[in-house]
């Protein structure tokens, strides 16, 4: 049975807790969303990014690498933490270039939504095979680029890790808000967003926004790659579990709200963060993820309840 | 048409194969050392859970990604079930219902929300289910334990024990064989092809009968299925659960990877592929090949190379070579074979085959009656009280300028939307708020503006999937081949070739629609809501894409339909020409109002329609005909 309680001494730190752990779901939100409004597809490649990121990530930095230029720290990594975190993000930068160059290229980009959706799948799981082949997987954390300092706050504690990574997704919306509304290349995103075809006929060039977009979101998921080995360490399973919460929340915000998907983020965030803390009673892993999946489907079908369909909606694979 | 000596040669060459497999088989099963046995074993359990997806990927077009935890969901219960200690010491046969039972319901459970959602929502779904599965079945240690005191024991099935890695590798074997079997059947029953349909395309299954919702929760089911079905052969293999690790979501993608990489015409490549998913890790050991690596080769190669996998290359590399040497195929080009008079004489056999088919048609009232249907999209009022009524026997036109609310109405006339207001009488019915399957059952049934064929089937494939409401019996029937569901069958065969003979498309019915041109691919759509057994057609633009020659000779078939079977037709159409030459009745839209309703001259000479639509300067041709 589940617990049906409530213990309001909780609910601050919870709350606290939950609002800070929804900026890394924020990040790979925010790339998920940024492709989908491109490509009407979801990029599964950024999972498969951000299990890269992390594992290329500490290899650079934490594994036993031999003394390097940028290496302060013999034997404890092949360079810095930081051009370590810059090369990651560089890299990520270069696989989404690659696949974005693909899939808005001229032979898939009047593919069908569902083959780009395998495809991405497949990317993910490439990229993940690839990974565990040439770098073996750990289960260590790695220490977080941005030190040790914790804050107290309404009665919860907070890295200075989690609000290092707030910040920067603040930053990151606030650059993107910038470009999409202030420059031509968010004109020409914004155009392929509304109608591919009708973006063609105008000249706006595709390839060129699409795989610039892909390029922007997978640094962005490579940096949340990256970021995750601080608190869930390197495991892919667990790193596939921030990806799919991070997906839920797009799920939630409709795939192309960047609002919506941060308001999801913030109530995931919250949410588990109240489950994880008991805030509702004790529940055992396994029932904190019932409901929070019960609350997806539920909230997931009511989105489309709401949602006028006056026709059936035809996919082909 | 392949002629009857060709299916006979193509099911010698398949006995004997199957022969021969069976055979290298047998010597390999007992010459294999029991390592290879087991990983064999293995790669058949692998086998019968994605036969699974493959329903679920290839024939309903719906990606899941929680195969891998359906399956271990259903090893974990199964051997809990079985074990002795923690677990309840059920014998086989119960833990084994009892876990597939489970699973099925799981896949169900996913599968209800297919009535409003698809695709990438359907993916997240079945992923999130994955996730839930791992954090609740994989996390609670008295399912995934390890207690070698308390060992799953292989069972005796019908008095064979299935101690030996050899013995059960036999029983997993005919597990997958009977599965390919029983899909096999499925897939050549009206229940198959309706799935493929609405698979492809929802709308084209729903104006032939197919419940396209239906159809997604059966193919859900049948994936919860098999992949309990690999589940409980799974489950004692192994003396104690196997890990985890090789059921978790990312396993679930090298799963998906297998009916994508295979395709979905051939139920033999999934078994194959997935055989070597297992065995070749293993067997190329040294060259660090994982099951991971594998599944993202498959998944690129099977997107790559579209719907039919590679499977689908193969066999279209045999058919061409077939084509190549079977002369029968180009009979069309002989004028002995094709003469006009022997194509006159098939014409006549055809449309008695269709007369015999076809259900009774009623000789007097109206068919259908629309009254005062309106509907509006947002501030853009489609449809304006529309009112309009098909008389029995009649071919009647729809006309009217691009946007005027033809295929609007048409839809509404068919089911797939509801109007704002208004209603529509079907054979006496209110069916305003029925759907479009319940439409179809009733006898009306359509074709679309844009070709709606499945183009990785063939003509005949196509055509017999629009027979679903014609052929009787349950699933059951028509896997085992019941005398009623096989009567059935056969009968919706032959008014296929009846129908493709009158559509000009008999020498192609072994083709793959995609090789047709435009108009063979619309005939093909026009056969297929034929089949449908309908007391009321509904084409839209019919002769759309086709040419002068091709739309005549087309609406000649039309009249002949109306005339010699019967058929009552409503079409709409801009080749006005054939519209006024005809048909009884003509309805003229404009603007989402009927503006004119009534014979050829009399809409020709409306002051209104020559306004909007004919034009001031149009004269009605001679060759108008004087009653119409």
């Amino acid at each position: 049975m589940l617990a049906l309680q409530f213990h309001s001494q909780l609910v601050g730190p919870a709350l606290v807790l939950g609002v800070a752990a929804a900026g890394l779901y924020g990040l790979l939100a925010v790339s998920l969303v940024l492709t989908y409004r491109v490509s009407r597809t979801i990029g599964f490649v950024h999972g498969g990014i951000a299990v890269f990121a992390a594992h290329f990530y500490w290899w650079l930095t934490y594994d036993s690498g031999i003394r390097g230029r940028f290496n302060p720290n013999a034997g404890q990594g092949r360079v810095g933490q930081w051009p370590g975190l810059l090369l990651v993000v560089a890299a990520g930068a270069l696989i989404g270039l690659l696949y974005g160059l693909t899939v808005t290229g001229k032979r898939m980009g009047n593919w069908p939504r569902l083959n780009l959706t395998v495809y991405s799948l497949a990317w993910l799981l490439g990229m993940i095979a690839v990974t565990q082949t040439v770098i073996e997987p750990q289960s260590t954390r790695i220490p977080s680029i941005f030190g040790k300092k914790v804050y107290r706050l309404f009665g919860g504690v907070i890295t200075i890790h989690q609000v290092a990574t707030l910040l920067i997704l603040f930053a990151v919306i606030a650059l993107l808000a910038f470009v999409l509304m202030r420059t031509q290349t968010g004109v020409n995103i914004r155009a392929v967003a509304d109608d591919v075809e009708a973006s063609r006929f105008v000249g706006v060039p595709l390839t060129k926004v699409g795989a610039g977009v892909y390029a922007f979101s997978a640094a962005l998921s490579a940096f949340a790659g990256a970021l995750v080995t601080a608190t869930v360490g390197m495991l892919v399973p667990e790193l596939l579990t921030v990806f799919l919460r991070a997906l839920t929340v797009c799920v939630l915000g409709g795939l192309s709200s960047f609002s919506l998907a941060l308001l999801g983020c913030v109530l995931l965030g919250v949410g588990e963060s109240f489950l994880t803390a008991g805030v509702f009673g004790q529940n055992s892993i396994g029932r904190q993820e019932v409901i929070l999946m019960t609350a997806l489907f539920g909230l997931v079908l009511l989105i489309n309840r709401l949602r006028p369909i006056k026709v059936l909606e035809v996919e082909t694979l | 048409m392949m002629s009857s000596t060709g299916t006979a040669a193509t099911m010698k060459r398949r006995v004997a194969g199957g022969a021969v497999l069976a055979a290298l088989t047998a010597v390999w099963l007992f010459s294999a050392p029991q390592y290879w046995l087991f990983t064999a074993t293995t790669g058949l359990t692998l086998g019968i859970s994605t036969l699974g997806l493959l329903v679920l990927v290839g024939w309903a077009r719906e990606v899941s990604l929680a195969q891998a935890g359906l399956t271990a969901t259903a090893i974990y219960l199964c051997g809990f079930a079985m074990r002795s200690g923690a677990g309840w010491h059920w014998a086989y046969l119960p833990a084994a219902a009892f876990a597939v039972a489970v699973v099925v319901v799981l896949s169900l459970l996913v599968s209800l929300s297919t009535a409003r959602l698809s695709g990438i929502y359907i993916i997240i779904l079945t992923l999130a289910l994955q996730v839930t599965i791992e954090k609740t079945f994989f996390s609670n240690i008295k399912l995934v334990e390890t207690d070698p005191e308390h060992t799953i024991h292989r069972p005796a099935l019908f008095g064979v024990h299935l101690a030996s890695d050899r013995a059960y590798f036999v029983f997993a074997l005919a597990v997958l064989a009977l599965g390919m079997v029983f899909l096999a059947r499925l897939r050549a029953s009206r229940f198959g092809r309706g799935l493929m349909l609405a698979g492809t395309d929802r709308h084209a299954a729903a104006a032939v009968g197919v419940s396209p919702w239906r159809a997604k929760i059966f193919a859900f089911a049948l994936a919860g299925l098999f992949a309990g079905l690999a589940g409980v052969v799974t489950a004692p293999l192994y003396p104690t659960p196997p890990s985890y690790i090789s059921y978790l979501s990312i396993n679930s993608l090298v799963y998906l990877a297998i009916p994508v990489l295979a395709g979905f015409r051939s139920i033999v490549a999934v078994a194959v592929v997935a055989m070597v998913f297992s065995v070749a890790p293993q067997a190329l050991e040294h060259y660090h090949i994982s099951p991971l690596m594998l599944g993202a080769i498959g998944l690129l190669s099977g997107t790559l190379t579209g719907p039919t996998g590679v499977s689908g290359l193969i066999l279209a590399w045999l058919h061409s070579r077939r084509r190549r040497g079977d002369g029968s195929v180009d009979l069309r080009d002989d004028p002995a074979q094709w003469a006009e008079d022997a194509r006159a004489e098939r014409h006549v056999r055809a449309l008695a085959v269709l007369e015999e088919y076809l259900p009774e048609r009623s000789d007097a009232g109206d068919v259908l009656v629309a009254k005062d249907v309106s509907i509006a999209f947002g501030g853009l009022q489609a449809l304006s009280d529309v009112s309009l009524t098909v008389p029995t026997r009649k071919l009647v036109g729809l006309i009217g300028p691009n946007g005027a609310g033809k295929s609007t109405l048409f839809d509404i006339l068919n089911g797939l939307r509801q109007p704002d207001r208004g209603s529509v009488l079907l054979f006496g019915h209110d069916v305003s708020q029925a759907p479009p399957w319940n439409r179809a059952a009733l006898g009306l049934s359509r074709t679309f503006q844009s070709s709606r064929v499945n183009l990785d089937l063939t003509v005949g494939e196509n055509l017999m999937a629009g027979a679903y409401l014609m052929i009787p019996g349950n699933v059951v029937e028509a896997v085992a081949g019941l005398p009623r569901a096989r009567a059935g069958e056969h009968k919706a065969a032959e008014a296929a070739r009846a129908v493709a003979e009158l559509l000009d498309v008999a020498g192609d019915w072994d083709e793959f629609v995609r090789n047709l041109d435009f108009g063979a691919q619309r005939r093909v759509e026009i056969g297929r809501s034929l089949l449908s057994g309908p007391r009321l057609l509904l084409l839209d633009e019919p002769a759309a894409g086709l040419d002068a020659t091709e739309a005549t000779a087309l609406f000649a078939l039309i009249r002949q339909l109306e005339q010699d079977l019967g058929l009552t037709v409503l079409l709409v159409e801009h080749y006005v020409k054939a519209v006024l030459e005809n048909c009884d009745l003509i309805y003229v839209l404009s603007r989402g109002r009927i503006i004119a309703a009534g014979s050829a001259a009399e809409i020709a000479a409306d002051p209104e329609v020559r306004a909007v639509y004919l034009g001031e300067d149009y004269q009605p041709r001679e060759e108008v005909r004087a009653d119409a």
